[in-house]
């Protein structure tokens, strides 16, 4: 069965970008079938969309970008949703509701993706409902041994909401092995995995567990794609900076330094949310030092 | 682009993250015909290749990477060639000249003739065939798309001035289209419009170029921290311009400080080298010695 969908985002593409269907075909025949693709009739190989969208020039990314939006669109499509409504006005009151209407239908339909995505946008305000769910994603995660990006999501959010710290050492091997894509594509699970661990690091500050913050910042320091990611990088730097304050091993006055140099970046790009965390950690600690 | 080996790598990610054929093959696709993908199948349809990749939540890009395809398409891997060719690394951007499909064939030579200049040295570089072909991209797509944005923010400094602010108006006013991935930071919005007002700071006017600057900044999230250092930097350069030199220098050295923190030695040094560029070719222009 045909999904229209592939075919109606496929010619969404191509008119932005003001190309006839003659300029991405060879001959009459193709371009019936590039037709009946657009119409929702036909579905088309990779090599030939692969092919098609080199001549408009287009990305995958870009195509998978304009797929019609419907509940079970990409992973992606879904992150950046997230990262909108965030960013848009009541962004947490929003999410929330969101995460209420995906929770109802996975009682209906009881599809773990659906309780994935409730999972990721917000906590359950049911206790119990949480207890549940974090015992689910437990068994998802353990179940599925090399993680990629949807993983990694899953488990930086899944810290927040359903999951806690003592869950970090049993899936300690998944957080740093994943699948090894060292090339230039590896770049997107990278990243998540990058998150979690930054996740991992920030959560063990917040409870005092000094020799897993450690841990999980020394892991991330060895994963390629740091290395094109500043607001990472920022966030990394902050927490090391944090270790540097609390840890007996190092030196407080150093740390603090570090600290305030950090905070001074976070106002100068604009990370508001990380400068403020940062503020009251080092007004907390000066305040500790009095 | 090479897909007979998807089959494999598609059993090996299934395997590896601990997914039954009966599990990834889901509603859409049956277990026979997922076996027979498995075992060599080259042909499969890109809606029933989205499909699988969905129920073991791998993305394509990451799928395309284990597959060591990579030339996920001609553009992506362009892409890459020319950050690696700016950072001095080996590349080879002349074969994307026959990767390309013929109809941009012609904007990647013209890309490819000036990309590694001096900025200096690309002003009335494109002419002819080559600022037609720059041109015709730069004003067919009805929605600029990452081909064009990356056109635009390679040949910021070789345009004529009113097709320099034409295109930043339309990039103004469509979505926004962002990527993490380093080698796709050209790719975006935000990067393109940053380049355009560089050239239109040095080149025309720094008030105009200004109001573009404050207009991305707005749009930027705090993980685009790359951009926003960007815009910090020409920002620096509006200041110059303006005669405000003493601001100029604490912004330059506050773009300087803030790779300095991120402990990144290769991106503190292009963009030393940039910021100093930029303030001699507006000093010359200041001063009428260009």
């Amino acid at each position: 069965m045909v999904q229209p969908r592939y075919g109606i985002a496929f010619r969404e593409l191509r008119m932005a970008n003001a190309v006839s269907q003659l300029m991405l075909v060879d001959n009459d025949a193709d371009r019936q079938a590039l037709s009946r693709f657009e119409r929702g009739r036909h579905a088309i190989t990779v090599d030939r969309l692969s092919n098609m969208l080199d001549r408009i020039p287009a990305t995958y990314q870009e195509y998978l970008r304009v797929m019609v939006p419907e509940p079970n669109a990409s992973f992606e499509d879904f992150m950046g949703l997230r990262e909108r409504i965030l960013y848009g006005t009541a962004g947490r009151v929003r999410l929330r509701m969101l995460a209420d209407r995906y929770r109802a239908r996975f009682d209906e339909t009881h599809e773990e993706w659906l309780e994935h995505r409730a999972i990721i946008l917000a906590a359950s305000p049911s206790a119990h409902r949480t207890s549940e769910e974090g015992q689910r994603l437990r068994g998802f995660l353990r179940a599925h041994g090399a993680w990629s990006h949807y993983e990694f999501a899953l488990f930086t959010y899944g810290l927040t909401t359903v999951l806690n710290l003592d869950d970090v050492e049993p899936m300690w091997s998944g957080l740093i092995q994943p699948f090894d894509v060292q090339t230039r594509l590896g770049y997107q699970s990278q990243r998540r995995q990058i998150g979690a661990l930054l996740m991992v690091a920030q959560l063990s500050f917040a409870d005092g567990r000094l020799p897993l913050m450690k841990k999980a910042l020394d892991a991330v320091r060895t994963i390629p794609a740091l290395a094109g990611g500043p607001y990472e990088e920022l966030r990394l730097q902050g927490l090391r900076a944090l270790y540097m304050i609390h840890s007996p091993e190092m030196s407080t006055a150093a740390g603090r330094e570090r600290l305030r140099a950090v905070i001074e970046l976070c106002d100068f790009v604009q990370a508001k949310a990380v400068a403020k965390r940062l503020r009251v950690e080092l007004a907390a600690s000066l305040a500790e030092a009095e | 682009m090479a897909t007979t080996n998807f089959g494999y790598t598609y059993r090996e990610l299934r395997r590896a993250k601990g997914y039954s054929l009966k599990a990834a093959s889901g509603a859409e696709v049956s277990v026979q015909f997922l076996s027979q993908f498995e075992r060599g199948e080259s042909q499969i349809s890109f809606e029933r290749l989205d499909s699988l990749l969905r129920n073991i939540h791998v993305s394509l890009s990451e799928f395309v990477a284990a597959a060591g395809s990579d030339h996920l398409n001609w553009m992506d891997w362009w892409a890459y060639q020319l950050t690696e060719a700016w950072r001095l690394r080996p590349a080879d951007i002349d074969a994307a000249v026959a990767m390309a499909p013929p109809s941009a064939q012609p904007a990647v030579m013209a890309i490819n003739g000036i990309v590694l200049l001096d900025q200096e040295d690309q002003r009335g570089a494109l002419t002819g065939t080559s600022l037609a072909a720059v041109t015709a991209v730069l004003r067919r797509a009805v929605r600029p798309g990452m081909f064009s944005n990356l056109v635009a923010s390679l040949a910021a400094f070789a345009l004529p001035q009113d097709l320099r602010i034409q295109t930043v108006t339309r990039l103004l006013e469509q979505p926004y289209v962002r990527s993490y991935a380093r080698y796709l930071r050209p790719c975006t919005t935000a990067y393109a419009v940053v380049c355009l007002a560089e050239a239109e700071v040095v080149l025309g006017s720094a008030t105009l170029a200004g109001e573009w600057l404050a207009k991305v900044d707005r749009q930027l999230r705090p993980a685009d921290m790359y951009e926003r250092l960007m815009v910090r930097k020409v920002q620096a350069g509006v200041a110059y311009a303006q005669g405000a030199v003493p601001q100029a220098e604490r912004m330059r050295d506050q773009v300087l400080r803030a790779w300095q923190i991120l402990d990144d030695k290769v991106e503190y040094q292009l963009f030393a080298e940039h910021i100093r560029a930029m303030f001699a070719m507006i000093g010359d222009d200041n001063h009428g010695t260009a």
